[in-house]
């Protein structure tokens, strides 16, 4: 592999680095995409949370959520304050036998809403883009990173391998062969959203900074590592005093939090020691009036209410690192902004897909040509990486609203159940397209168009919000924006089909 | 199989060495600049992700396999020289 | 407001690109120096105008990322609406 030129070498990188994880790319810029509108697609998934948010919010609402977490006995208990996108109080705390509990309230009445049996998009979907759901050695969080920067690579390697960058902005000739028209997208897609690439990829590392780049830590402060949370970021902590206390009124201790931030809303109270004297609550700002991710953290007595410290970090690399981190967490609150960021998700899977695509063309004849059997293989991981993936991820949202609540199954939990059909069904995917390799990609465009519209319909019948509703009514335009990307999807896959189809019959028919 | 051997250098010898290398510079701020501690060793870690692609383009980009070796080599035993030295005047 | 300033992003990105493309537009076009020259300056004004108001509007943060976002899509729109243009322009 000793490339006798820069760009000659930058060629085989990027060849290679992209053909071998491009499957993982994808899977990684799909599942990020969709985790813009996370919360959206929970509200869709879980019918109990399509709630409107009270313009008068109460805090002391949120004690029932306490009471819940004191009497399952845990040592904390993280609330999370009802927004416009997330309108109802969440509560996670840890069951006595170490598992994490996650509970919905209504954030009105206080009440426990019933148990929606799914992990929605919020613990399926998101985690699935920044782990991969892999948690064995935290091995997930791993190849994402490798990931991450390999895909930095490939953008350098794809800048330097581009022969006329300038003059062919804006070249995409679709009328060409299909090799060309693909190349053609796959550059128009990579160079013009090319700083959004390469800043979604190094910001989502730079969140990470401390679970993957941890020497420069390690070497600064040796044995004192835990002080480097206190310095960093003003962390509070004390031991818990053995004794029972009730908690202070939820009002006093906002009050107070907010006395220190001048103007702002708690997003979230994190109770440690429930129900002891020794009783603290962290109360952090919400930044969703900023880019930047900052945290602005008080820490305020249980019992009393009275302040105990407050911080927020304010020194130049702390704060560069919040903000570039905000640029991945996008937690702020600006629907236009929102938008495109999805539209720019979009373009990255696109890119990604037209890649390993153009790659599996290009070898195409050579690979007939030299009879490999592996060729076959090959082509059916690419369908099953790009198609394949989103019919599971249909496939999951359709199980979710085809299964009863409280079903179970072999064992499995309702949420489980749709996991395991995420899976299956991604598997299925690869299967087909080994065994139906002419017409893979159609075959699976048409399934993705026909999933959707059954999402859309089931949505209808379980829950009653169809389009026309959910339009009128203002909490429910997450399930009308959902439901109205899963219409726009059917569209655009059966288009896509048919433009295959007739494709393959032009090219038949001119003898290709 | 020059190739897996590149591909393994650039990856986990990158990364190492870019370690190596951001615990060094992260030490030699608070040392010899003043930085704080939190801020050192926040500013290297995020340093490090743009020295690992420098050094996995660079990796790939030289076409003698043995100068890669080398220099990675050598950068990393500086850096932990470097961090061996600056840890004995700390503390 | 904001749906302006995207036009005008939009539509600078396309005035800048119609030296090349040109040829796709008006069949075989040729543009002579000094129009080129114009287009390209216009365009780039009229991408910078578009940071100036959306920096005026949104703040710093936010003006500068809504403008860096919009540069990306507007310039994608240009580059799909240059796609399938011929395919219209050719039926005239």
């Amino acid at each position: 592999m000793m490339e006798p030129t820069f760009r000659a070498s930058m060629n085989w990188l990027h060849t290679w680095f992209g053909v071998v994880l491009g499957s993982l790319l994808f899977a990684i810029f799909w599942m990020g995409t969709l985790s813009v509108f996370d919360k959206e697609i929970d509200r869709w998934m879980m019918p109990a949370s399509r709630l409107a948010l009270p313009a008068d919010f109460s805090y002391e609402a949120m004690r029932p959520a306490y009471q819940a977490a004191l009497a399952a006995k845990s040592p904390s208990v993280l609330l999370l304050v009802p927004t416009e996108r997330n309108p109802v109080i969440t509560a996670l705390w840890r069951a006595t036998d170490g598992s994490f509990a996650q509970h919905m309230f209504d954030p009105r009445s206080g009440a426990e809403l019933p148990d929606q049996g799914t992990l929605g998009a919020s613990r399926f979907i998101y985690p699935f883009h920044y782990s991969l759901n892999l948690k064995v050695l935290g091995l997930g969080y791993w190849i994402v990173g490798l990931c991450g920067m390999v895909m930095m690579a490939l953008c350098v390697s794809g800048v330097v391998i581009h022969r006329k960058i300038f003059a062919d902005f804006f070249t995409f000739r679709p009328e060409r062969k299909i090799r060309r028209a693909t190349l053609d997208l796959h550059n128009v897609a990579g160079v013009l959203g090319l700083p959004f690439h390469v800043v979604i990829s190094v910001s989502g590392l730079v969140i990470l900074f401390s679970l993957y780049f941890p020497s420069s830590i390690w070497a600064v402060y040796r044995q004192d590592i835990r002080l480097f949370g206190r310095e960093a970021y003003g962390s509070y902590v004390r031991p818990p005093a053995k004794q029972a206390a009730d908690l202070v009124s939820f009002d006093t201790m906002v009050a107070k939090a907010k006395s220190v931030w001048g103007q702002g809303e708690p997003n979230y109270l994190y109770v440690f020691h429930p129900g002891d004297a020794a009783a603290y609550v962290q109360l952090n700002r919400s930044s969703e009036d900023v880019v930047s991710n900052i945290s602005y953290v008080a820490y305020v007595d249980g019992v009393t209410g009275n302040l105990l410290s407050a911080s927020k970090p304010e020194k130049p690399a702390a704060v560069t690192q919040r903000f570039i981190a905000g640029l991945h967490f996008i937690q702020f609150k600006h629907w236009t902004l929102r938008w495109l960021y999805f539209g720019l998700g979009l373009a990255g899977c696109v890119l990604i897909a037209t890649g390993l695509l153009f790659w599996e063309e290009s070898r195409r004849e050579r690979h007939r040509r030299l009879g490999l059997a592996g060729a076959r293989v090959v082509a059916a991981v690419m369908v099953a990486s790009v198609t394949g993936i989103m019919i599971a991820t249909l496939a999951f949202m359709v199980t979710n609203r085809a299964l009863p609540p409280g079903a179970s199954a072999a064992g499995l939990e309702r949420g489980a159940i749709e996991v395991v059909v995420f899976h299956l069904i991604w598997l299925l995917t690869l299967a087909h397209a080994w065994a139906f390799a002419g017409r893979a990609w159609i075959s699976q465009c048409w399934t993705i168009s026909v999933l959707a519209i059954a999402a859309v319909m089931l949505n209808a019948a379980t829950t009653g919000d169809h389009l026309v509703r959910t339009i009128a009514h203002r909490r429910l335009w997450p399930v009308a924006g959902v439901d109205a990307m899963l219409v726009i999807s059917a569209v655009v896959a059966a288009w896509t089909a048919l433009r295959l189809a007739r494709r393959g019959q032009t090219d038949a028919e001119a003898g290709a | 199989m020059k190739t897996f051997a590149r591909t393994a250098l650039a990856i986990v010898g990158g990364y190492l060495g870019t370690s190596a290398i951001i615990a060094a510079l992260a030490m030699i701020a608070v040392a010899m600049v003043g930085m704080e501690r939190s801020e050192a060793a926040t500013l290297g870690s995020m340093l490090g992700f743009v020295i690992y692609l420098g050094v996995m383009i660079w990796s790939f980009a030289e076409p003698a396999l043995i100068r890669v070796t080398l220099w990675l080599g050598a950068v990393t035993a500086l850096s932990l020289a470097l961090i061996f030295l600056l840890s004995r005047f700390q503390a | 407001m904001t749906a302006m300033l995207m036009l005008l992003a939009g539509w600078s990105l396309l005035a800048a690109s119609q030296p090349k493309q040109f040829g796709r537009i008006i069949s075989h076009g040729h543009v002579p120096g000094p129009v080129r020259i114009a287009m390209r300056s216009l365009g780039a004004v009229l991408l910078l105008a578009a940071l100036v108001i959306l920096v005026r509007v949104e703040g710093g943060s936010f003006g500068a990322l809504v403008w860096a976002c919009l540069l990306s899509i507007s310039a994608i729109a240009v580059a799909l609406v240059l796609a399938w243009l011929p395919r219209f322009t050719s039926r005239a």
